[in-house]
């Protein structure tokens, strides 16, 4: 089994902290020069041993590096922290092979080495610098900054904000990516940096602005909304990976994600309120996936009034988790408009676990456990909810519409839900319980029927005897 | 599970939320809803003879009861004789919702009419549904939702536009002309076989359509879209509909194109028949994708379907667009501005996952290319997609083309039952089993619950990993 997973080209760096589109510290300057693309060499299927000393003479301690144990693009080691100067190796050897050549083919064009530098971000937000991003800080090939940002305990090297200037980078992947202070490899891997605290995270987007955010561990402690911005509607696309939201503190009636972002998507973040205040997300177009929302309040806290989680205008939540202890006389997740949720858990004592009003809603897959009300409580006929599951300790399970199939009040069996264990447990009336006739109408796949767990977390027991590179 | 309100009819095909005939005419009266009663813990008998289906006519579906009207999934049928019409049927409260014990108010009743819909389209009548056809019941308003008969090809075909420059919330659903349950339930039926566009210079908002299927679409307009530019009609749902056109009916308009933005597909096949140069397939912007199959398509970019302003697949496959003239993408599935397809499979095209740019990072996540010409991944650079498998492409995995990142991703046969035949499970010792992403790896409070599905569309449940066994 061939294995993929890596670079398939390096830049090398004549310049210190250069950006590249494999990764790179922030241009210093705004003008920093284009990344040298001059040193390149063809390597055959045999690989070509590469010197260093060309691109990161400027290396410091706590910077990443092209590093090799035995093959630099194979071994899921390709990036490494310098950790010791004179740890650095004579030479690493870049095996063609692994770079799509086929086996004693001729060479492909290899631009080897790369490096970034680390940032320490120590005095702010200025345009042109630190955290800012902008166009100007692309490099000439039009790649795409990446700003890797060394771990932080709260109070150290806090962020007034990170500030996406809008002026000419829309369409651009901006990549905040933090990294674990002991030695190890790149983050993600671990306990996770602190790299906001205290402001808002994107401001005064331009007409469009699309940007791939990578974030990890951003605090907020302000009266700020979490993601968005002051404008309405000023930017969308944008994709957040592995990002953890928290809020905390005294702030009040405020979002984690404002509709001001719309179209964006969240994949595997974190939403977290340590304190009951109004923390809520108003998500429109937005899609959700493997997520966790933890505590907050909706900003009309009655019910029938708008969700913790609020989807609109075609967003959906899939594969994740609400989580809501706090008592609040509040609806969960609210489905708006042609909005969908799948496969997920609602564990609340608020009032309504899932509400609608919207007949062109979805909701399928889905367990709710909510201890005080309406585990699903549906305004309006003609809803499709299409298994799922109440754990009824409340008053009505299933209020009102007709839609209703494959829907039963028992006991999933979770694992440990009051331990945040959420996994299916041993004999979970959920195990393969996706009602199977999804495709059954379709010409050419009618065989293929679909065989699911209800919720998010799926038993499986991977069978694959290699397993992949993991970079 | 069951219906919580029954409405009576009182006049043909009244249109009521349960569901309903269109209204013979844009004035139609209110729903009755003065036949109401209050349901104890014991039951109520409702009898009929009048109330609300002395109206009721063979191939009327109605209130059903066998032993439960609301909990044994038969609550409504269509009427096959009239003389078998039940004396009374019985609505139990529990049921209903109510505590054991409790009382329930419950309107009781109900039927829809079939409507035949035999000679076209005209305003107010037949398919069309425009806003005065809507009860005026007390808020929310309930839409209008025309049930079709179902037909055999070339019986009760249409030869009009179904919805013309209509606004407000409709629902179509069909459901099949053998005695049995409502649809979508089996074979379903053949609603139009049309010579015209289907939805046509939409305006507004919202409409729905469910278990819709089968068209052919034989002239040259665009089989859902308007006729009357771009944007003008978007949060329509569609469900269990297959939309399919017969590309040598001439013309070379795309299935769904930029006039339904934001809408949602949700377990529908889009395909083309007899695909030829001019079947430009499908693109999709702000709208999802769930559970979906393409078939055929062929165009530059487009290729079987295009994905662009934040839209997302799940759980789809994209097949058989490989009549493909000239060196450029046609794709399976491409994508840009910040779309998403995640546990997809493309089968059979020229290229297949393609990205056509950057903006927002367009991902491919948990999805198979397999068997398609030239390459199966093409990224963009600075992209990192993830968990893909890859086998039998002409290059599984561009790195020349487009230099992107293919973390966790792997050449190997994924080892389908029969990808020919149409069947994409995954066979027993697929490498894909369980290779999905990782959900929640770094979620501090779920870190113990992570999971991973398959890679790929079908799911292989947990026969391989049985409740007791170690999760991962």
């Amino acid at each position: 089994m061939a294995i993929v997973g890596y670079f398939a080209e390096f830049y090398v760096s004549d310049e210190a902290g250069a950006s590249d589109f494999n990764g790179g510290g922030p241009r210093f300057s705004a003008n920093g020069g284009p990344v040298d693309s001059t040193i390149f060499a063809s390597v055959a299927a045999g690989g070509l041993e590469i010197s260093h000393g060309i691109g990161w003479t400027d290396v410091q301690v706590d910077d990443w590096i092209v590093w090799d144990v035995g093959n630099v693009l194979a071994n899921g080691q390709e990036w490494r922290r310098v950790t010791s100067i004179a740890g650095l190796p004579a030479s690493f050897t870049v095996h063609a092979a692994v770079n799509g050549a086929a086996a004693g083919g001729p060479g492909i064009t290899i631009y080897v080495g790369g490096h970034w530098a680390t940032a320490n971000h120590a005095a702010g937000n200025t345009v042109g610098t630190d955290c800012e991003v902008d166009a100007t800080s692309l490099n000439s090939s039009g790649y795409p900054p990446r700003v890797n940002v060394k771990g932080y305990a709260p109070g150290v090297y806090d962020h007034s904000g990170i500030l996406f200037n809008g002026s000419g980078s829309s369409g651009r992947i901006a990549t905040y990516e933090g990294y674990e202070t002991e030695a190890g490899d790149r983050c993600p891997n671990g306990i996770r940096p602190v790299l906001l605290d205290n402001a808002n995270m994107l401001l005064e987007l331009g007409i469009p602005e699309y940007y791939s955010i990578v974030l990890f561990d951003c605090y907020m402690t302000g009266d700020h909304d979490m993601v968005g911005c002051t404008n309405p509607n000023t930017s969308e696309f944008n994709t957040f990976t592995d990002c953890r939201f928290t809020k905390s503190g005294a702030s009040t009636n405020k979002n984690w994600v404002t509709p001001d972002i719309n179209s964006s998507f969240f994949m595997g973040c974190e939403f977290i309120s340590t304190t009951p205040n109004i923390f809520y997300m108003e998500a429109s177009q937005s899609n959700f996936f493997g997520c966790l929302v933890e505590g907050g309040l909706g900003s009309i806290p009655v019910i029938g009034g708008p969700g913790v989680i609020d989807l609109r205008d075609g967003s959906s939540f899939l594969f994740s988790i609400a989580v809501n202890r706090d008592g609040h006389n509040t609806t969960e997740i609210y489905v708006g408009d042609y909005s969908i949720v799948l496969n997920c858990i609602v564990y609340c004592d608020s009032v309504l676990g899932i509400h609608t009003d919207q007949e062109d809603s979805i909701v399928e897959n889905t367990i709710v456990y909510c201890d005080q009300q309406f585990e699903f409580y549906f305004q309006v006929d003609g809803v499709p909810c299409r298994n799922c599951r109440a754990y009824d300790v409340g008053i009505v399970p299933f209020r009102w519409d007709r839609g209703y199939i494959n829907c039963v009040v028992e006991d999933s069996r979770l694992y440990d839900i009051t331990n945040n264990r959420y996994q299916l447990g041993p004999n979970s009336p959920c195990i393969d319980a996706v009602d199977p006739d999804t495709f059954l109408f379709m010409s050419d796949i009618a065989s293929s029927v679909m065989k699911l767990d209800i919720g998010p977390l799926q038993l499986r027991r991977r069978t694959k005897a290699v397993s992949p590179v993991t970079n | 599970m069951g219906f919580t309100n029954f409405y009576v009819s009182k006049e043909p095909g009244a249109s009521d939320n349960n569901g309903g005939g269109p209204r013979d005419d844009g004035t139609g009266g209110y729903v009755d809803t003065s036949a109401t009663a209050t349901v104890d813990a014991t039951g109520k008998i409702i009898a009929h003879g009048g109330v609300g289906w002395a109206d009721v006519e063979v191939d009327d579906w109605i209130v059903w009861d066998v032993n439960n009207v609301l909990l044994n999934g038969q609550e409504w049928r269509r009427v096959t004789n009239i003389a078998a019409l039940p004396v009374s049927f019985t609505i139990d409260a529990a049921v209903n919702g109510a505590a054991p014990g409790g009382p329930v108010e419950v309107i009781v009743g109900g039927h829809w009419l079939t409507v035949n819909h035999p000679l076209g389209n005209t305003a107010l009548t037949d398919c069309e549904v425009i806003r005065t056809s809507i009860d005026h019941h007390a808020l929310p308003t309930y839409p209008p939702r025309v049930n079709v008969k179902g037909y055999a090809l070339g019986v009760n075909d249409y030869t009009e536009d179904i919805i013309v420059n209509s606004s407000g919330p409709v629902t179509y659903e069909g459901y099949e002309t053998e005695a049995g349950d409502r649809c979508p339930n089996g074979v379903r039926p053949v609603v139009r076989l049309g010579v015209a566009a289907f939805l046509v210079d939409l305006n507004s908002y919202d409409r729905r359509l469910f278990g819709f299927f089968r068209f052919r679409q034989v002239a040259t307009k665009n089989l859902c879209g308007s006729g009357g530019g771009a944007f003008s009609s978007e949060g329509n749902v569609f469900y269990n509909c297959w939309f399919d056109w017969d590309s040598n009916s001439g013309g070379s308009h795309a299935l769904f194109d930029v006039s339904l933005f934001g809408t949602n597909y949700l377990d529908c096949e889009i395909s083309i028949t007899n695909a030829g140069t001019g079947s430009i397939g499908s693109y999709f912007y702000y709208s999802k994708l769930i559970r979906c199959l393409f078939r055929g398509g062929n165009a530059i970019i487009t290729g079987v379907c295009l994905l662009t302003h934040g839209s997302l697949a799940e759980f789809c496959i994209f097949k058989d667009g490989t009549t493909w003239f000239a060196p450029t993408p046609y794709p399976g599935c491409a994508l840009g501005n910040g779309s998403k397809a995640i546990n997809c499979i493309v089968y059979n095209c020229k290229n297949g996952f393609y990205a056509y740019n950057t903006s927002g990072s367009v991902q491919v996540i948990n999805s198979i290319a397999y068997d398609n010409t030239v390459e199966g991944f093409v990224g963009f650079s600075g992209l990192d997609w993830k968990n893909n498998c890859a086998f039998g492409n002409g290059i599984d995995f561009s790195i020349t083309l487009r230099p992107n990142r293919y973390t966790d991703s792997f050449v190997a046969d994924p080892l389908f039952r029969d990808a020919a035949a149409g069947d994409f499970r995954l066979d027993a010792g697929s490498p894909c089993i369980g290779e999905a992403a990782l959900l929640f790896p770094f979620i501090d409070r779920v870190s113990e619950s992570t999971s991973r599905l398959d890679i790929g569309v079908f799911q292989t449940g947990s026969v391989l990993g049985k409740p007791g066994q170690v999760q991962d």
